[in-house]
């Protein structure tokens, strides 16, 4: 989990988890109080299909030294939260409601108890389409200006493959719609990068030719003009796609870096390459075609 | 033309699921379960598909070599499943029909909220970091027509097989289908295995609360495990899995395997004979393993949270060497992946 580690914590970090987890729904607790409500008033089929499996995880999954000693074994940081999924709110919760609703007499009591549970159901849980019901712009479920970004690349490129620059959102969008279109940043740097998990240390060490793109495009931090343009030369870069207006539009453009294309709200910048590299498929045709491995150990 | 390939690959997914389930879990002389059909049939196939695609990945051939290869068992099983069981799948047509009509209520229920969740998942739109991986992976391989042998993230030539995603074959699969039948791996992913998963989850969903209840009261519970999958959203949650990246494997893991899993130990519990229970449980086990190594260690545990204290309360301690012989794909999946990242050892993407 983000920022969360069984280090840090100790037993602790169970609990950091779980808050996490929910994130301010109730529906962990309503699921606690579903477990209570059947061991008290559930039938036996029902108390032998969900208590001995709450039980089990109370004492594996929910215990706060589990993780603890897991983390010596394997790297459960990431995780750990995946083993909540085990608790079966989805079956458990609205089982219990639908039992307190018509456990309640017939009638105006029945419906308040209903419309209490439902109004629970609702503020204790973060709707999924809270923020808007987002609907894709096409049947690729991707921006419809990402399409037309591929397209201006590839026929000014005049190649099958080209390599290129996109900021974020685009970075990690692009090749699921474009195979042909190769990236110099690949998906852990530019996040690394954009969550400062790379210090300014980091990227500044000169040796990789990606820290300098993504020092000046992802952090916006000083890089030297040569050295710019020899990582774009080092990692065969031809096109930059930043926002329009992004604040290292006129160093780029200063390097030597024209315009070819624009979108609604972007624009796409060209590096003319001293030696631009062809790009192509290795060749299996005349692979041997055995499994190959090494022991390392 | 794209929708009405999509809508064709949906009906061959349901008809192939359908067809490997029957194999294993359709009775002749007896009552069985389409939804468990379904289900055990999907992960039956994806199983299959891991076994079938392994050996051709890691000797480096084509995925076009993959895709005319997979074209036979598909077809074998399609034959002989619909031989020896097409009269079962005719008597349980009849069955569901009869039920739609004594159970209509349900019925009109239960395709309006599987209609707009199947909506909901196949029209939005959702950025999300891990597609970079999962349907760059699909495009990627289908570009070059190798399997897992370019980097999806930036399209480079990989020195080695990135074990993390090498046996879960479940993608790889989406680019067969996709070689096949040259749909847009976008459309492939973010929409068709979007719907099939949601249709496959209200189906569950549907099993569950008929499970508990045969009155009214199983339509409201229904209504109510969609509807906290709709509330109880975090980044974390399986529900915001099923909701938002419907397609990817560890979405499949939390809202497929580990419900089906509870489901079997439901009818276990239950005293309900099914017959075959376990190897129902194995090939879950195992075609969950293909699908995402999230299953390495969420399927154990749940395997182990659910079976052994029953096997301990009822003194049935043969179900404990049983749930244990389910997980064994998980964990030899899981020794090998802690061997290659403790650097035992490498795969390589080339002979050498």
């Amino acid at each position: 989990m983000q920022g969360v580690n069984v280090f840090e914590n100790g037993i602790g970090y169970l609990m950091k988890c779980l808050s996490l987890y929910c994130s301010g729904t109730g529906y962990f607790i309503m699921y606690l109080f579903a477990v209570l409500l059947i061991l008290v008033k559930g039938e036996r089929r029902d108390r032998e299909i969900f208590l001995p499996d709450a039980l089990m995880l109370l004492v594996t999954v929910f215990n706060p030294v589990v993780p603890v000693v897991l983390d010596r074994i394997f790297d459960v940081n990431n995780e750990y939260y995946r083993l909540f999924w085990l608790a079966p709110v989805v079956i458990i919760v609205p089982y219990a409601a639908v039992s307190v609703i018509y456990d309640a007499p017939k009638g105006a009591k029945r419906t308040a108890v209903a419309a209490l549970t439902m109004l629970m159901f609702v503020l204790g849980g973060n709707f999924v389409y809270a923020d808007g019901f987002n609907v894709a712009e096409n049947v690729y479920k991707i921006p419809d200006e990402l399409i037309e970004i591929s397209s201006l690349i590839h026929n000014d490129s005049g190649s099958e493959y080209t390599r290129a620059f996109f900021e974020y959102e685009y970075n990690m969008e692009i090749r699921q719609y474009d195979p042909k279109m190769l990236l110099c940043i690949d998906r852990e740097d530019y996040l690394y990068a954009m969550n400062y998990s790379y210090t300014d240390e980091m990227l500044a060490d000169d040796n990789k030719p990606t820290n300098r793109i993504l020092a000046l495009l992802v952090r916006n931090q000083k890089v030297n003009e040569e050295r710019f343009k020899d990582a774009l030369e080092q990692t065969d870069t031809e096109y930059i796609v930043l926002t329009a207006g992004h604040p290292q539009a006129a160093f780029i453009k200063k390097a030597g870096l024209y315009e070819i294309g624009r979108t609604a709200t972007h624009v796409i910048y060209k590096y003319d390459l001293d030696d631009p590299a062809v790009f192509g498929l290795v060749d299996y045709s005349d692979a041997e075609h055995r499994f190959s491995y090494r022991r390392l150990k | 033309m794209i929708a009405a390939k999509a809508i064709c690959v949906l009906i061959f997914n349901f008809i192939m699921y359908f067809a490997f389930g029957s194999l294993i879990t359709v009775r002749r002389h007896g009552d069985w379960s389409a939804t468990l059909t379904i289900t055990v049939g999907f992960f039956a196939y994806y199983a299959l598909f891991a076994i079938v695609c392994l050996p051709v990945m890691l000797t480096y051939r084509p995925l076009s070599l993959l895709a005319r290869l997979w074209m036979i068992p598909c077809a074998a099983i399609l034959v002989i499943s619909s031989v020896l069981y097409g009269k079962c799948w005719i008597g349980k047509a009849k069955d569901i029909a009869g039920d739609m009509v004594h159970n209509r209520s349900f019925w009109i229920c239960a395709a309006a909220v599987t209609a707009l969740s199947v909506a909901a998942v196949a029209v939005t739109y959702n950025f999300t970091l891990d597609a970079a991986y999962y349907v760059a992976n699909v495009t990627t391989n289908v570009d070059t027509d190798m399997i897992n042998v370019y980097d999806p993230f930036t399209g480079n030539w990989q020195d080695h097989f990135e074990l993390r995603y090498v046996f879960a074959t479940y993608s790889v699969n989406d680019s067969v289908i996709c070689s096949i039948t040259k749909l847009p791996a976008l459309v492939m992913t973010k929409g068709v295995m979007s719907v099939t998963i949601m249709m496959i989850v209200n189906g569950l969903y549907a099993g569950i609360s008929r499970f508990f209840f045969d009155d009214k009261r199983r339509t409201v519970m229904y209504v109510l495990m969609m509807f906290v999958n709709c509330m109880f959203i975090s980044i974390y949650t399986s529900s915001n899995f099923l909701m938002t990246r419907t397609y990817e494997g560890k979405s499949i893991v939390g809202n497929i395997s580990l419900i089906v899993i509870f489901y079997m130990y439901m009818l276990l519990v239950s005293g309900k004979d099914i017959r075959g229970l376990f190897i129902m449980l194995f090939i879950v086990c195992m075609g969950t393993s293909t699908v995402s190594s999230t299953a390495n260690m969420v399927i154990p545990a749940q395997v182990f949270a659910l079976f052994v204290p029953y096997a301990v309360i009822k003194k049935k301690y043969v179900i404990i060497l049983k749930s244990f012989a389910c997980i064994i794909p998980e964990i030899l999946m899981m020794l090998i992946y802690v061997m290659y990242v403790k650097g035992y050892f490498a795969i390589y993407t080339f002979p050498r």
